[in-house]
């Protein structure tokens, strides 16, 4: 398989008052036609600037390296012009808040007949054929009807349901979904996400699916990549994954969610410690503080990602952690 | 049998919509009970009128209907003077620890603010109780001058349940308080709830919508969908087989963390939760329900189910729910 974008060394760093921050550092990765990558990590681990730098959506401020390819061409080093042609058109992203990202102004038609015409320069009137059956497709109700609602008649779901109309509008080779499902109960959620799999399968799209919730991740993607302050942890395809992590954190991360069918009256395993800020440290694991397997080294020693067998490849290098994560399992 | 700790019955909240809309009735005719030292939670989507609820049960919206007894007094008829001496034994835990700390107070005027408005403790006294409560979430003397922007979002929650226990309650009423942590702080705040209740005997009304936390914190779980409840049984059986309709597609549209669990599905569920300004008739529930054509007459658009102990079918778990389905009077409890 070749891949349709392939992130190679990324590191994004915003300035601050003190050192600048290390949002992300050192984040390869590459993506396939058709599949579905999850993007893992908690709040501040670099998921969703990862996406706005794959989408040209980074502020100014921001100072960017490495190389993101696609379709031949380093997408970092493209002029704005020619970015807009490549933007929700070829690459597009769905936004985790269905409330903000529609212009409450415009009638959701207006917004989505924009997109065909200027990725598609049809006129006017095939703009709003196209656009009905776009809305059709995404199986919103009445689709002509809801043409000329704003966004405020609609739900949190339909909202979604709207956006992910405007991203797949252009049949994109590649979708960010940016915590699609998040601000949507889990009854919509499941809808949303079966949606999203069929419009996927239909066109061979590759969909990037940033979440924090282990569940999705399990019931939707094909590759995981974990993610920690800014830095990739560990990568495998998904069953592996969460039949053996092969990184202490996505061990903790897998063992300190409450499952229906787990015991009752015991504690649930936990991670110590809070989550660590991207702070511009650069020596060493930034999940050693929190880390039950931590020595020494790891405070100071880079962390490469290792490929382990069965093309995975973890950033944790102490021998003896692998060993017991290995025999241990999930649980 | 002793009087439970709360007492809700026939609850309602309805907010005037403005151009002559018909109301929003956010909660619509909730009763239950709450024993002392029980832990009840309260599961539902966005929008079923749980968190209204809480804050109707609190005293923070006056309800439209309905009362609510705490040990036996009826909290539609207090003072100022005796809602204060309620307010001691009931507290709450506010969803996002963000915006529910005041960025000005240091962590020790939040925890000894409470015990300075109702005259506990000598002043000196008061700063030896705040350590204690910082014990007793985890936290530490070194924690006491700082002020909420030095901390994360898991610590302020600390602080938060911190703050509700200053008053030493009876009842601890809890409105999402995981929802805005981390993955990883999750646990440790859902361990901290668990440890604290046998600690000081609370009872915990407990909202949340991850019924995974809620089976590890609550004894009985109420599901409420379009501000009333569908269904309300213990833990044990609800989560080994839940009853309503409603329930069990809440259920079955939750994502496993394991890939080889079946994949979440919308289960037969159609459309998108009802705005609560358009209540559909009868049964709330009919026209996203899978089974609702099953009743004969149609039944469920046409009249609202009360709920009663019922056994959904003959080898079936007996259930206080609301739903045509069942016939009434056949469970044994």
């Amino acid at each position: 398989m070749t891949a349709v974008l392939e992130v190679e060394d990324l590191a994004v760093s915003f300035p601050s008052r003190g050192k600048p921050v290390r949002a992300v550092d050192e984040l390869s990765l590459s993506l396939e036609a058709g599949e579905t990558l999850g993007l893992v990590g908690e709040s501040g681990s670099g998921k969703t600037v990862t996406a706005l730098a794959a989408l040209g959506l980074l502020p100014r401020s921001s100072r960017v390296r490495g190389r993101i390819l696609f379709d031949g061409r380093d997408l970092l080093t493209l002029p704005e012009r020619e970015w807009r042609r490549v933007r929700g058109n070829r690459i597009s992203m769905v936004f985790q808040d269905p409330m903000t990202s529609l212009n409450p102004l415009l009638t959701i038609g207006r917004q989505l007949e924009e997109v065909f015409e200027c990725h598609r320069s049809l006129p006017r009137r095939q703009a709003r054929t196209a656009s009905i059956a776009a809305l059709g497709e995404v199986g919103l109700p009445r689709p002509e009807a809801r043409m000329d609602a704003y966004p405020h008649e609609l739900s949190g779901g339909m909202r979604q349901r709207v956006l992910i109309a405007m991203a797949l509008a252009c049949r994109p080779s590649v979708l960010f979904a940016d915590e699609p499902t998040t601000a949507l109960d889990v009854t919509i959620q499941a809808q949303i996400l079966d949606l999203l799999g069929r419009m996927q399968r239909e066109s061979a799209m590759a969909v990037v699916l940033i979440t924090h919730d282990l569940g999705v991740v399990a019931s939707s993607c094909d590759r995981v990549h974990v993610l920690y302050a800014g830095r990739s942890m560990e990568t495998a395809r998904t069953d592996p994954l969460f039949a053996a992590p092969m990184h202490p954190y996505t061990s903790g991360l897998l063992r300190s969610v409450p499952r229906l069918d787990d015991p009752r009256d015991q504690p649930l395993p936990t991670i110590a410690g809070h989550p660590a800020v991207a702070d511009g440290r650069r020596e060493g694991c930034p999940f050693e503080p929190r880390c039950p397997h931590a020595a020494l080294p790891c405070r100071t020693d880079p962390i490469p990602l290792v490929a382990l067998p069965g093309g995975r490849a973890s950033a944790c290098s102490r021998p003896d952690a692998l060993r017991e994560l290995e025999a241990r399992g999930t649980r | 049998m002793s009087t439970p700790l709360l007492e809700v019955r026939d609850l309602a909240k309805h907010f005037p919509s403005r151009g002559g809309q018909a109301d929003v009735q956010a909660v619509d005719g909730v009763s239950f009970d709450l024993r002392a030292g029980e832990s009840l939670g309260l599961v539902g989507e966005s929008g079923c009128g749980k968190s209204t609820l809480a804050r109707t049960i609190l005293g923070l919206e006056a309800p439209s209907r309905g009362t609510v007894h705490f040990d036996g007094q009826s909290l539609g008829e207090l003072s100022r003077k005796s809602w204060k001496a309620i307010r001691r034994r009931m507290q709450v835990v506010f969803q996002d620890p963000f915006a529910s700390l005041d960025p000005r107070q240091s962590v020790l005027s939040i925890l000894t603010e409470p015990l300075v408005i109702h005259g506990l403790f000598k002043p000196r006294e008061r700063r030896l109780r705040a350590l204690a409560l910082l014990d007793a979430v985890g936290l530490g003397a070194q924690h006491l001058h700082r002020f909420p922007h030095e901390f994360s979002g898991g610590q302020r929650q600390r602080i938060g349940i911190a703050r509700a226990l200053a008053l030493e309650p009876e009842l601890l009423v809890c409105d999402e308080p995981l929802s805005a942590l981390d993955v990883s702080i999750q646990a440790q705040i859902v361990n901290l709830f668990v440890e604290l209740r046998q600690r000081f005997g609370l009872a915990y009304l407990f909202i949340a919508h991850d019924l995974a936390v809620v089976r590890k914190l609550c004894d009985r779980v109420a599901v409420m969908y379009l501000g009333r409840i569908v269904e309300i049984a213990e833990s044990e059986d609800l989560y080994a087989e839940p009853g309503h309709p409603y329930t069990r597609a809440l259920f079955s549209a939750i994502p496993v963390p394991d890939p080889r669990a079946p994949r979440p599905r919308a289960a037969g569920l159609r459309g998108e939760v009802a705005d609560p300004r358009e209540r559909p008739t009868g049964c709330a529930f009919h026209p996203r329900c899978p089974r609702a054509e099953e009743v004969p007459e149609a039944r469920c658009r046409r009249e609202g189910p009360a709920l009663l102990p019922r056994r959904m079918n003959a080898n079936g778990p007996a259930r206080t729910m609301a739903c045509h389905l069942a016939p009434a009077g056949q469970a044994e409890r």
